[in-house]
């Protein structure tokens, strides 16, 4: 920087600074010191104000139409320096301005030459700067809560995105306004404001309260610290807020939560001894019964102090607390305000909101009516129960007296009834059963009779119908007997017929007979004389047959000796040889006619041998035939009677068989009848017997069904001793 | 030829035959005398027209059996150099000639066989023994009553 511009700066500066001064002093009169002195400019103050404005702003633009366009220009080119905007050009002013009678053209060329070279020098400057700057804006944005800078006016000179967001516009548009503008708190242009405070003390102050951004009210938590300048002057403070919403929605849910809770143990049967600690334990709420009984004092009294301190002994609800579990239930003793020991229930329930415990509740219920109770019950119970007992077991002797109308005095009533009507029941019983039990004997025994009646009946079924088979069995084959019988007969009265037949034809052979015997008589004696005259002729010739046997033999010996010869002759001719052989030949013949002599011979003596045979049967057949004729004639005489005697008989049978005929006839239509009707009486008899049978099977099951019957008698019998034996477990005098 | 010539002849229902020169007559069967201790083909003896001959039952010695036919016994008296012998068959039936053809020598058939001559009888070939006799009879220790 050159002196020259120093001296311009110093002189525009002065001016505009007693000027600014000038009209702030005016303005501060008006609406400050005025009104202190309580004047009556304070009713004027407003139109004075603007009016002296008007008057300064019409000297300040005097002055600078005076001091000329160059200085406006070269303030228009600074301004647009100072605005960023380093494009901007110095437009040369008009020469016959103010400003260049004001400023020669050589202090102009200084001034403008040392405004391009600040230019420059700016330029690289606030390169530099935005380079931090930006740096620092990115920090900043990325805290994630609203940071503000402002300055003494409260203007705001930098604000984060998060700021931007809070106030609900851009963040170009923060720049430069109110800072209470945007973020109305109760805080805002009063003493409390923290960043006025920081300001003032040149400290950082903290604090807590509202903003109202679009009609929505956001708690926040603040903190302000002053910035300085080089001189340690305050140029203005950074605010750096917390979003307090969710903290204090977490609060207020939290005291909801202990109101309604509150609420409902606020309806717990009086008195009822509960009590709500919060985690410090602290009473939030406590039943008055509890406050009276066991401190000594009201519910409200109470509130907001320690439990522990008042009781002088730690609490159920500080140890659920300390545990996180709940104690439901638990017996125990505690001593009132007054030193009575009373029997409590004590449970302890931890209160928990997100799973996060709140507080606890402790609940205490006084037993001591209950332990009385149970007593009184424990009494009567050890009074009933060996009554009700002894009934059970039968002895119904017993009465309990009713002491009071409670349920007990209405159980027992009620078992005084049972216990008579019981005894009424068992008098019945025992009268019935023994009445049953005897009839039940009475009808065993006749069942019995029955049984055996029924059983005889089976029996003698059994054996009808066993008698019944073999009669059946029997007309079968008597029937059968009968039929063949009637063949029999029949075949009788044919053969009866037959041998009428043939006797009536024997009769007439036996006239035959008798006519050829006396016939056979005759002959037989002819016979007899010729068979004398045989006799003497086969005698003769015996004789002579005998004879030609001798001469045989000695033909034969000579035939044979002959032979003999002949073949010695051959031997003889054959040893011999040639010589023998006509010899030989002779031999041979004569040796050949003795062998046919022999053959011949022998023939012969044959044939004598067969005649000599059949002389001696003839001879012995003669003399047999004699002795048969005689035997003969005899015999046939006795034939003849005889015949005579079986012509007799032959009549007798002829009538007999007759009569025997007849018979047979009337036997066989008899047998005709009788058969049929053995049928029918067999088929009756089938019948008969199927029924015996069936009889016979009716009569077993009749008996086993007695016998069933018996067995159920029997059973109703011992029933009845069963039941006597157990009414008589009953004791009713 | 000297051999062609035999005599045949029965035993039990086989036949035989010897040789016509062994053979000297042939004689009715007649009482044997019996000889004591003597083998048993040896039956007896007989008298011959005076002469004591010894009678052998070649049955024993060729283990033939009895005879169906009886009534034509007749007794070979055999032409022997030193004792009369004769022998006992069931029935002599003729002298008969043979030739070569009938004639065979190669079977072997024992020690009393010459060969076996095969003789045309009543229509068909009957097989004849041809006995040797020497060889039957020639150990023949005969008892001499002369």
């Amino acid at each position: 920087m050159t002196e020259g511009n120093n001296v311009i700066e110093t002189k525009l500066e002065t001016r505009i600074m007693v000027s600014i001064f000038l009209v702030f002093a005016i303005f501060l009169y008006a609406t400050v010191i005025s009104p202190m002195f309580g004047g009556f400019l304070e009713q004027y103050a407003f139109q004075i104000s603007i009016t002296l404005l008007l008057f300064v702003l019409g000297v300040t633009y005097y002055f600078i139409r005076n001091v000329g366009s160059s200085l406006t220009a070269l303030a228009s080119f600074t301004t647009a320096l100072a605005k960023g905007d380093f494009d901007a050009q110095l437009k040369t002013a008009n020469k016959n301005s103010i400003g260049q009678r004001l400023f020669t053209i050589q202090d102009v060329r200084i001034l403008e030459e040392s405004t391009v070279k600040m230019k420059s020098g700016l330029k690289n400057m606030i390169h530099e700067l935005r380079q931090k700057e930006s740096e620092t804006a990115y920090l900043l944005n990325a805290l994630g809560t609203p940071v503000f800078a402002i300055d003494t006016d409260y203007n705001i000179t930098m604000a984060n995105e998060a700021a931007a967001q809070a106030a609900g516009v851009q963040r170009e548009d923060l720049i430069g306004r109110k800072c209470y503008h945007f973020f109305n708190t109760p805080h805002c242009n009063t003493e409390e404001c923290r960043t006025s405070q920081a300001m003032r003390f040149k400290e950082s102050r903290k604090g807590e309260t509202v903003v109202n951004v679009n009609g929505k009210q956001i708690p926040i938590s603040y903190k302000a610290t002053p910035l300085f300048d080089k001189n340690g002057e305050v140029t203005g403070a950074v605010e750096y807020t917390v979003n307090l919403s969710d903290q204090y929605a977490k609060q207020r849910e939290l005291e909801k939560k202990e109101n309604e809770l509150i609420e409902i143990f606020k309806k717990f049967p009086q008195p009822g001894y509960v009590y709500f600690i919060d985690t410090e334990g602290t009473v939030k709420y406590t039943s008055e019964a509890f406050a009276n009984d066991f401190v000594g004092k009201s519910a409200s009294d109470l509130i907001g102090k320690k439990l522990s301190e008042l009781i002088g002994v730690k609490t159920v609800a500080e140890k659920v607390i300390d545990s996180g579990r709940p104690v439901i239930g638990n017996e125990g003793k505690a001593k009132t305000k007054d030193g009575k020991l009373v029997p409590l229930l004590v449970s302890g329930i931890p209160i928990k909101l997100d799973g996060e415990v709140i507080g606890a509740l402790g609940f205490l219920v006084d037993i001591t009516e209950q332990k009385k109770l149970v007593k009184y019950m424990r009494d009567e119970v050890s009074r009933i129960l060996p009554v009700m007992e002894a009934a059970a077991n039968g002895d119904l002797t017993q009465e309990l007296e009713v002491k009071n109308d409670d349920d007990f005095g209405k159980l027992i009533k009620a078992f005084n009834q049972m216990r008579d009507n019981l005894r009424n029941i068992v008098i019945n019983i025992t009268e019935t059963s023994n009445y049953v039990s005897s009839a039940s004997e009475e009808l065993t025994a006749s069942i019995e009779e029955i049984s055996n009646s029924s059983r005889a009946v089976a029996d003698s079924a059994q054996k009808i119908a066993a008698g019944a088979d073999e009669q059946t069995t029997s007309l079968e084959s008597s029937n059968k007997a009968l039929e063949e019988i009637s063949g029999i007969t029949e075949e009788t009265a044919s053969n009866a017929e037959n041998v009428l037949e043939i006797a009536q034809g024997a009769s007439s052979l036996a006239v035959d007979g008798y006519d050829a015997s006396a016939t056979a008589i005759r002959n037989m004696d002819e016979l007899a004389a010729s068979n004398a005259e045989v006799k003497k002729e086969v005698e003769e010739l015996e004789r002579r047959a005998e004879k030609i046997g001798e001469i045989v033999d000695v033909i034969t010996t000579i035939a044979e000796q002959t032979s003999l010869l002949a073949l010695n002759a051959n031997i003889e001719a054959a040893r011999v040889g040639e010589q023998g052989r006509g010899f030989a030949v002779v031999a041979g013949e004569v040796g050949k006619l003795a062998n046919e002599t022999q053959e011949s011979a022998r023939n012969i003596s044959e044939l004598i041998k067969e005649i000599q045979d059949s002389m001696s049967k003839l001879v012995e057949s003669v003399k047999d035939s004699n002795e048969k004729t005689e035997g003969t004639v005899k015999a046939v005489s006795d034939v003849m009677e005889r015949i005579e005697r079986i012509k007799e008989s032959i009549q007798d049978t002829v009538v007999g068989m007759e009569e025997i005929k007849k018979a047979m006839d009337d036997q066989a239509n008899a047998v005709q009848g009788l058969a049929v009707t053995s049928d029918k009486v067999f088929q009756v008899a089938v019948s008969n017997t199927q029924e015996i049978e069936n009889t016979a099977a009716a009569a077993e099951e009749q008996a086993t069904s007695v016998d069933e019957i018996s067995k159920s008698s029997e059973d109703l019998a011992n029933m009845a001793d069963r039941l006597i034996s157990m009414v008589n477990k009953f004791k009713l005098n | 030829m000297d051999h062609d010539k035999v005599v045949k002849f029965r035993l039990g229902n086989e036949f035989f035959a010897v040789s016509v020169n062994d053979v000297k007559e042939v004689v009715k069967m007649q009482k044997i005398t019996r000889t004591p201790n003597s083998p048993p083909h040896v039956k007896g003896i007989i008298d011959l027209r005076g002469i004591v001959c010894t009678i052998i039952d070649p049955k024993k010695l060729l283990n033939v059996g009895e005879s169906d036919r009886k009534g034509k016994e007749r007794i070979i008296v055999l032409d022997l150099k030193d004792n009369t012998v004769g022998i006992k068959v069931d029935e002599v039936l003729s002298v008969e000639d043979f030739n070569e053809e009938q004639l065979e020598t190669d079977i072997d058939l024992g020690q009393y066989a010459k060969g076996i001559i095969k003789d045309e009888m009543n229509g068909r070939i009957e097989l004849i023994l041809w006995l040797d006799i020497e060889k039957l009879v020639g150990g023949t220790e005969v008892v001499q009553y002369a």
